[in-house]
């Protein structure tokens, strides 16, 4: 039975404002991006700048959902959404920092994955009351560790989807394929998206980044569970689906050890990666209800 | 004379069939494999009711199996790479030409004046970058080789990723094969008794604290509990949930309180009781004697109906009702519900009788586990940890340098699994040495 805490008025408005604004500032930086995507250059270092606003005003978002809730804003789809999101952008905006310009091109994928993001957390679906820490989640310490590592993971595979969008359509324009559109803006675009290697060594990195943090949270999420239930394993579908998606990236980082997949074959697991680690957040808490159904 | 010998070779150079299964078993090809179809199990088996895909695909002989040859995969797979990691890393090949540098992932040329102090300059630049610094000349009037490098534990990441994976496999298999995991309820009085473990659990007293005074939040429920082994007492303190009671070993935890409600069948007219029982939430009881039982669908210490369905308003015993279904040879009819106080009519083979609500009391589930394997688990966790952190973010960087006498730099480097931040390193050795230089 949740309990939900009653915030004052003024707090609420800030707290309100603050998303729309993000949420804005998101969608303004998601056209910036395509506007440069598009040949327009100019507009990449503005999009990047009205990122980082986003993301500063995401942050004073989830410091002020915090204090609102008094506790760290971890619990709970739409709480750990907006963590997603914040953790996604910053993950972006650090690579971009070092791969400017070539990297605006990516901000034009990776700022709508944002937006899916934020409409599922903001879609009325799930709920934004402000809600007291379940007793069984009251240990901040595993909570912090668990819920931030998988933060950490599933920003770096949202990262991974969006460079092998760009791979896949990189693939499909210069493919030579005759259903390949011969308009001047699609070879523009062709012209703007990174290089093979550039989008194979990043995607890399993320789902480097993304793995290492995803065994950080299962591991941390195992001890937890052996020490408020007893067991380190529980075969729920939450701990399974977790599983799955490391197993997956686990495919993906053995196979580009091998070098024996190139390609349309890494995108696809890169692809299924990702619907594993979605199914895993969204899919689960709704279709498949366990021990983890705090949302 | 000659063909002969060729054949022999090669019949000698064929491997075993055991040979053959032994690689097969121990490549990645096969690891890729199992991982997908043990990917493909697991997402199968979510979609079945937890108990039956523990034990029906989780418990299974083939899942079981697709394990044990994951690990054995593993050993292999580990086994064979130790050698040639230890190689890499502390026996690298040199280059022995400036075009082989050049034929490196990523390469640039500097040119200075001379020959003479550019191998100084660049040992310089390499120590600037935080570069393990060595040096082989080759010998008068050839070049001068220089290596730096970082990262160099970096090599060993995936060899202690895996046995990590191992030693968490092994405990996980020493857990389950020489521990247990067991389950039961008891209210204020009752027992547990787990008579393999010849261990009884007695609840001598269930306490309730409220955090806050309407009693919405979900309460403290605290037991207190006294456990013998053989007849000997054992252990005896406070369970509560995330509070659990440890000892040899052995860990009770408090997983869920339950109610137990207590009702009576009697006779409508005399008023004899002619059944007395104790029914926990989401039990069914057999009559005796009769094809009947009394099945509880919960017990709502604040009843009410919301879109149809029964819930509690609080944690409080504000208006407690039981809901209940009889079940008449073996056909289920509709829920009614049970108030104290207002007992109703229930029609049995043996003639009508009137079932009361005659009081209710809390009752806890327990888990009771051992698991031995815990340290090796924990210990597998943290070595996989630290591989993956050497893999990923201490991935080896080697950069080799060659030196001609006429001044001629050719700088060459690569990573073990990425060549990332290599073009980066070389553009700031170029630039120390030519800034030097200038």
């Amino acid at each position: 039975m949740p309990v939900f805490i009653e915030v004052p008025a003024t707090a609420l408005l800030v707290e309100r404002s603050l998303f729309i604004l993000a949420t804005v500032l998101f969608v303004m930086a998601a056209l910036s991006y395509f506007m440069n995507l598009a040949g327009k250059r100019e507009w990449g270092p503005f999009a990047s700048l009205l990122l980082h606003g986003a993301l500063l005003v995401q942050t004073a978002f989830l410091v002020t959902r915090g204090i609102n809730v008094n506790r760290v804003p971890f619990v709970g789809h739409f709480e750990f959404g907006n963590l997603f999101i914040w953790a996604s952008t910053l993950l972006y905006l650090w690579m971009e920092r070092r791969l400017r310009p070539v990297f605006y091109a990516v901000g034009a994928f990776l700022t709508p994955v944002v937006l899916v993001y934020l409409a599922y957390a903001h879609s009325g679906i799930v709920s934004a009351e402000h809600r007291e820490l379940p007793i069984v989640l009251r240990f901040p310490l595993w909570l912090n560790t668990h819920v931030s590592t998988s933060v950490f993971a599933y920003a770096g595979f949202s990262l991974a989807f969006a460079l092998g969008l760009i791979w896949l359509l990189r693939l499909w324009l210069t493919g030579g394929s005759k259903f390949v559109p011969k308009g001047n803006v699609w070879q523009t675009i062709k012209r703007e998206l990174p290089a093979g290697s550039v989008l194979e060594e990043n995607i890399y990195t993320s789902i480097a980044f993304g793995f290492f943090f995803q065994t950080a949270m299962i591991i941390s999420g195992a001890i937890w569970a052996d020490i408020a239930w007893g067991r380190f394993w529980g075969w729920d579908p939450k701990e399974m689906w977790s599983l799955i998606t490391w197993f997956v990236y686990a495919v993906y980082l053995h196979a580009r050890l091998t070098r024996q997949w190139q390609g349309p074959k890494v995108i696809l697991v890169v692809v299924i990666g990702w619907l594993a680690m979605m199914f895993t957040w969204i899919g689960v808490a709704w279709l498949l209800p366990g021990i983890h159904s705090f949302g | 004379m000659t063909k002969t010998k060729t054949d022999a070779t090669r019949q000698t150079a064929t491997p075993s069939p055991l040979e053959q299964t032994l690689v097969f078993l121990g490549s990645m090809r096969f690891g890729i494999a199992l991982l997908l179809a043990l990917s493909l199990l697991s997402a199968y088996a979510t979609f079945f009711p937890l108990a039956f895909a523990r034990e029906r695909i989780y418990g299974s002989w083939w899942f079981l199996g697709a394990m044990g040859l994951g690990a054995l995969n593993l050993s292999l797979c580990t086994g064979k790479s130790i050698g040639p990691r230890f190689r890499q890393a502390f026996r690298p090949t040199w280059p022995t030409t400036l075009a082989q540098l050049r034929q490196m992932p990523v390469s640039c040329t500097i040119k200075v004046s001379s020959g003479d102090v550019a191998a100084k300059k660049l040992a310089t630049a390499f120590k600037q970058l935080g570069l393990a610094t060595n040096r082989r000349d080759t010998g008068p009037g050839t070049a001068v080789f220089l290596r730096g490098e970082r990262g160099r534990l970096g090599y060993f990441g995936s060899i202690a990723t895996h046995i990590g994976i191992l030693l968490v496999l092994v405990g996980g298999m020493y857990g389950s094969l020489t521990g247990f995991d067991l389950g039961g309820s008891a209210r204020k009085g009752g027992s547990i008794d787990l008579p393999a473990q010849e261990l009884a659990i007695r609840v001598e007293d269930i306490r309730v604290t409220y955090n806050d005074p309407a009693g919405v939040v979900r309460p403290r429920v605290a037991s207190q509990l006294r456990i013998s082994q053989r007849g000997q007492e054992v252990a005896t303190g406070a369970v509560a949930i995330n509070e659990p009671l440890r000892f040899d070993g052995i860990t009770v935890y408090h997983s869920t309180f339950l109610w137990v409600a207590h009702v009576t069948l009697s006779h409508p007219e005399t008023g004899a009781v002619l059944h007395e029982l104790a029914l926990v939430d989401h039990e069914t009881i057999n009559l005796p004697g009769m094809p009947l039982a009394i099945g509880s669908a919960g017990f709502f210490p604040d009843f009410t109906v919301q879109d149809g369905r029964p819930l509690s308003r609080t944690y409080k015993t504000n208006r407690p009702a039981l809901v209940y279904r009889v079940v008449q040879e073996g056909r289920p009819l509709p829920l009614r519900v049970l108030e104290p106080d207002m007992p109703l009519a229930v029609t049995t083979p043996k003639g009508p009788m009137v079932i009361t609500l005659i009081g209710y009391e809390k009752a806890v589930s327990y888990s009771v586990s051992r698991n031995l394997g815990r340290p090796y688990l924990f210990a597998g966790s943290m070595i996989m940890l630290a591989g993956l952190f050497l893999s990923f973010f201490m991935a080896p960087q080697r950069i080799f340098a060659g030196v001609e006498a006429n001044g001629e730099i050719v700088v060459g480097g690569r990573g073990f699994v990425r060549h990332h931040g290599i073009e980066h390193i070389l553009a700031n050795i170029k630039s120390r040495v030519e800034g030097e230089e200038s």
